[in-house]
């Protein structure tokens, strides 16, 4: 037997032993179930078969039924391993030589040029092909990923771990909202009030950052984002209480009934997919030149060392001060989108779990780049909303499966999945 | 006046039980058990799970079927605490501070999910039968009643809680998890398996949250999937008040918060109850960033 396959057994051993461990661990809680009898009028446990036999039945069948799914998953991990057993100069020949692609050979100026033709026409053709529901879709991940860069500015730029993010979503959701029950405003007008209470309300939260670091900044922001989630609840001559803020047709995302060269007319998700989309290519382009420029290098000098930063002399808590008021201006923008989609605002929409989502999507795909938070939020949203649609058993288990995605990703893979290796070598061996 | 003291105590006791938990935690890995608050909910299902199966089993006194409850659910929550950190902690102990925490939010969002699949959405009862008979007033000061259940729950944590005082004083294994949280390497160094104490703190910590869970049960009479999340929340504010890493801070740090609490919803209503502790926490460690018995420790580079 050679050393690898000795390897590859005791792997399997211990994969085999673990299984049965975490079998037994979760036991009790898998094969009893509650249940109240009505003979003697107690609460008895019975053997919890029927949700066994769905676990040994049900789930396989659907998971065998949406197989392609899981092919595709595989296929995708396969070739990403592949592609990365070649060497550099091998991949980079694959693309061809530079001068003789049409748009790289372009000088910088022409390509930005081409781009700004060439993007909107893209996005209107887009909408155009797409469904209703689909834009909606589109209009959701466009949304999402506006959070995560926003998200990733903290999170993954200046290294401060944010676990209330949601609140801020809802700060410019309730902003529009209640600007809207007082005077009417129709959502564009909202947008730059929202950023600017965002962004006030991003430094107060920056405030007590000046004397906290790390996970105690982390657990002040998560209860941060409750409080404020309370308080919505609990102002309920302002905020509607649990009941909400309802905003009138007029003041949602645009709908037409029959424009020249659109004869069916332009939907709420059509209009709302166009504007999100344009929000995010500004975005892009904002935090594209903010990383690139002497702020975003400060933020990373103090995500890689504090210390060592302040002595070089960067002004950390200014620095980190603006990291969450752009931050929070950014979560207040996707806000108004948000409400002037939905039409409807409820406290509960903000809550830790969304805040879950969003960074779950920042890490996903890959902290402290621009490309990385994008790409995660949408693969992150479109899988969460295909299962809801595609595979409704399943919906419950959607939550599980994400939380064990988080453990893995951190484990595997920590720099996410476009990550830099540098960031990989961050993860794993700071401190 | 003197209810929400005696109330508050009680609450207070509970925290101080899972903040133990929290604070033991950070004092050897420096990291936030974010699914501690999980481990406790999952000893309060056991705890009323076992109770099932001895109701089930017929004729059994009380006694010894909440002996058997507390025995049950301190095991499967230590053996799950320990199945914690070796799956989502240990391959991360070298890592940046950021990646242990997320890790323990991803376990935390899959064991209370993982609760609503295999059990139940809605809420489950504490059986009455057992708690029946502690119910009835012990005495009264002023206009509080204190029942015996009250009782009970104070005089059992602090039991405990002068057990693990007296373990980590007094035994070897203690005297390890103390060299450990002062310095790992230098312990590791000194020949103390580093590795089997920090998976024995995670089983003690564990083993504690799931008694203060059955306890919360017995004194709330009903549980959820979600309760792990505010109580967990609760407890590690009430740690971090006291000084996270300190054992007598945490217990502090508890009757303050249990304190804070009933006295916010006795004064203010319950609407408010969620935001007073939050409100603690965000004062004290803007104040007091070490809380109020730890000590200062300077940054290293």
């Amino acid at each position: 037997m050679s050393a690898s396959t000795a390897t590859a057994v005791s792997r399997l051993k211990s994969a085999v032993i673990w299984f049965g461990w975490i079998l037994l661990v979760a036991a009790p809680l898998m094969w009893m179930r509650l249940d109240y009898d009505e003979a003697t009028r107690q609460q008895v446990v019975r053997f919890n078969s029927e949700r066994l036999q769905w676990w040994l039945t049900e789930l396989p069948r659907v998971l065998l039924h949406n197989g392609y799914w899981l092919l595709a998953l595989a296929g995708a991990i396969i070739g990403w391993r592949l592609w990365k057993k070649f060497p550099q100069h091998e991949r980079l020949n694959q693309w061809g030589d530079i001068a003789k692609r049409p748009y790289l050979a372009m000088p910088v100026t022409a390509r930005v040029t081409t781009l700004w033709i060439v993007a909107p026409i893209a996005v209107v053709l887009l909408c155009a092909r797409l469904g209703d529901q689909q834009r909606g879709w589109g209009m959701f991940v466009g949304i999402y990923i506006l959070l995560a860069m926003g998200l990733n500015l903290t999170v993954g730029m200046t290294g401060l771990l944010v676990l209330g993010y949601g609140a801020f979503y809802g700060v410019g959701a309730y902003t529009f909202g209640m600007l809207h029950q007082w005077t009417g405003m129709p959502f564009w007008m909202a947008f730059a009030p929202a950023a600017v209470v965002g962004a006030l309300i991003g430094l107060l939260l920056g405030l007590p950052s000046i004397r906290l670091r790390g996970d105690y900044l982390a657990i002040v922001t998560l209860g941060f984002g409750e409080v404020l989630r309370i308080l919505l609840k609990n102002f309920k001559s302002v905020t509607g209480g649990d009941d909400g803020i309802s905003i009138k047709r007029e003041a949602m995302f645009p709908k037409f009934d029959a424009v020249i060269g659109f004869p069916d007319g332009i939907t709420r998700e059509a209009s709302g997919f166009v504007i999100v989309i344009v929000l995010v290519a500004l975005s892009i382009w904002l935090v594209r030149n903010l990383v690139h420029s002497r702020i975003g290098r400060a933020w990373i000098a103090i995500r890689e060392d504090e210390t060592s930063a302040a002595a070089m002399g960067i002004p950390v808590y200014r620095l980190k001060l603006l990291a969450f008021t752009l931050s929070g201006a950014w979560a207040a923008v996707a806000g108004v989108c948000f409400a002037a989609h939905q039409g409807h605002i409820v406290p509960d929409s903000f809550g830790f779990i969304e805040s879950v989502f969003i960074l779950s999507m920042v890490i996903l795909g890959g902290m402290g780049t621009v490309s990385g938070p994008i790409c995660g939020a949408a693969a992150f949203y479109l899988s969460y909303e295909l299962l809801r649609s595609r595979v409704p058993e399943l919906a419950d288990y959607r939550l599980m499966v994400f939380g064990a995605l988080m453990v893995a990703m951190m484990v595997f893979r920590p720099q996410g999945l476009l990550g830099s290796q540098q960031r990989k070598i961050e993860m794993g061996l700071a401190e | 006046m003197l209810e929400p003291l005696t109330n508050g105590i009680t609450r207070g006791a509970i925290y101080a039980l899972i903040a133990l938990g929290y604070t033991m935690v950070y004092g050897i890995l420096g990291m936030i058990n974010f699914a501690h608050g999980e481990v406790y909910m999952i000893g309060m299902f056991i705890g009323i799970l076992t109770l099932g199966v001895c109701t089930s089993l017929g004729a059994m006194p009380i006694g010894i079927a909440l002996v058997l409850a507390f025995f049950v659910a301190m095991f499967f929550a230590a053996a799950q605490g320990y199945t914690n950190e070796r799956i989502a902690y240990r391959p991360l102990r070298h890592a940046s501070r950021l990646a242990p925490l997320i890790s323990a939010v991803g376990v935390s969002i899959f064991l209370q999910n993982f609760v609503m699949n295999a059990q139940s959405k809605d809420i489950v009862n504490f059986p009455r039968q057992y708690s029946a008979p502690l119910v009835s007033p012990a005495f009264v000061i002023g206009d509080a009643r204190v029942t015996w259940l009250q009782l009970f729950i104070i005089g059992l944590s602090v039991a405990l809680m002068v057990g693990l005082y007296l373990f980590v004083q007094r035994t070897r294994l203690g005297k390890a998890m103390r060299a450990c949280s002062q310095d790992q390497t230098m312990a590791g160094l000194t020949g103390i398996p580093v590795d089997r104490v920090v998976s024995a703190t995670f089983v003690i910590g564990s083993s504690l949250a799931a008694a203060a869970g059955i306890l919360f049960a017995m004194y709330n009479t009903v549980g959820k999937f979600d309760a792990g999340y505010v109580a967990g929340l609760r407890a590690f504010t009430a740690a971090v008040l006291g000084g996270i890493g300190n054992i007598p801070g945490a217990v502090l740090g508890g009757f303050i918060i249990g304190l804070t609490e009933d006295g916010t919803v006795y004064f203010w209503g319950g609407d408010w109850k969620d935001i007073a502790a939050f409100a603690a926490l965000m004062i004290i460690l803007i104040f007091r960033p070490r809380g109020l018995l730890g000590e200062r420790v300077a940054e290293k580079v």
